[in-house]
């Protein structure tokens, strides 16, 4: 964020993080730009900066504090973005300090102060768990001889369509991540998009290599396979890995 | 856009120039994203210099077409600037003599 700031105690600095982060969250409500909203946030904290050096010698908390109260609160930067920003903007910043009744609301105010885990992809977040799932599941039915009914209509609801859920789920978290809707988990979403397809893939190839007999044939289906998962691995790298990278780069 | 004409200045002493020496009471959730917009338009151009204070200052000067821009807007101002005169001189006027308006 800045190249050299005066050597302040952790939670002082930590305050002044935190109101230029609300405040570039409400920009990314208003769907401003990465530029802009980079260099609002900048000039922020550039004032906040010189503000603390003309209160120099004060104590440092005080001083921080009394600076980020006189400042104009983060939900101020809604006014340019429309109606709909201010409205979402108030809500979630006033509803702050408020202590939440529900157990939604306590999720709603979990999810928004933790914003690196707010980028996190539902979708791509949805798919894990729904492939984690699966797959207890397969291992809970596994260690039983005979398993019960109930596992394998669980077994079946879950597993059976995880294919085709984690395939699907993830490649829309793919479609959000590289939309910039301020969402991460590109490499999660990728394995959950390709994971699948390419299983099955292999499986087939394997099986057609089952019925094979010579030793060069299998040797060069083995090769085709081994060469297929590496091209698709490398095509998905190129196609969606500059996304992967600008995230980790803006966090 | 005025006060960058003349010279380079830093968005934090844009805002402390506006507010004593123009007298506007104007906020920083308020300039900072007109700067931005500015800069994004390609009428103001920031080059970033170290600070005493902390993080590096943002200085901004008008670029040849913000020049312009600036002109296009102050002849628009003063336009109207006169119109809202003349409005109020005439109302004025008309007022402080009632019996001439019948």
């Amino acid at each position: 964020m800045s190249q050299a700031t005066p050597n302040l105690p952790d939670d002082v600095r930590q305050r002044i993080d935190d109101h230029l982060d609300r405040i570039e969250r409400v920009l990314i409500r208003g769907d401003v730009s990465r530029i802009e909203r980079r260099s609002i946030v900048d000039e922020v904290e550039t004032q906040i900066y010189e503000m603390l050096a003309a209160r120099a010698g004060e104590d440092p908390a005080v001083a921080v504090s009394q600076i980020l109260a006189g400042l104009d609160g983060p939900e101020a930067y809604a006014r340019d973005t429309g109606p709909a920003a201010v409205a979402t903007s108030n809500s979630q910043e006033n509803a702050a300090p408020s202590q939440p009744h529900s157990w939604w609301q306590r999720a709603r105010q979990w999810w928004s102060v933790r914003p690196e885990m707010r980028r996190l992809s539902p979708p791509a977040l949805l798919a894990a768990c729904w492939a984690g799932t699966a797959i207890l599941l397969t291992l809970c039915a596994l260690s039983f001889r005979s398993p019960p009914v109930l596992l394998f209509a669980l077994l079946f609801l879950v597993g059976l369509t995880a294919p085709v859920g984690v395939t699907v789920l993830g490649f829309l978290a793919v479609r959000r991540i590289r939309r910039g809707s301020n969402e991460s988990g590109m490499p999660l979403a990728l394995l959950e998009t390709f994971f699948f397809p390419i299983l099955f893939a292999n499986l087939a190839l394997i099986g057609v290599l089952a019925v094979g007999e010579e030793a060069a044939l299998v040797l060069l289906a083995g090769l085709v396979i081994l060469a297929a998962n590496i091209g698709l691995a490398r095509y998905a790298w190129r196609r969606f890995g500059d996304q992967f990278l600008r995230r980790v780069d803006s966090v | 856009m005025r006060l960058l004409d003349t010279r380079e200045a830093y968005g934090y002493q844009v805002l402390q120039q506006l507010n004593e020496a123009a007298g506007l009471e104007l906020t920083e959730s308020t300039l900072y994203p007109v700067l931005a917009r500015l800069a994004r338009d390609g009428l103001v151009k920031a080059r970033e210099t170290p600070s005493p204070s902390g993080p590096p200052r943002r200085y901004y000067r008008l670029t040849a077409a913000g020049k312009t821009r600036l002109s296009e807007l102050t002849s628009q101002w003063v336009g109207i600037r006169d119109a809202v005169d003349h409005l109020l001189n005439g109302e004025s006027h008309e007022s402080s003599n009632p019996q001439s308006a019948g």
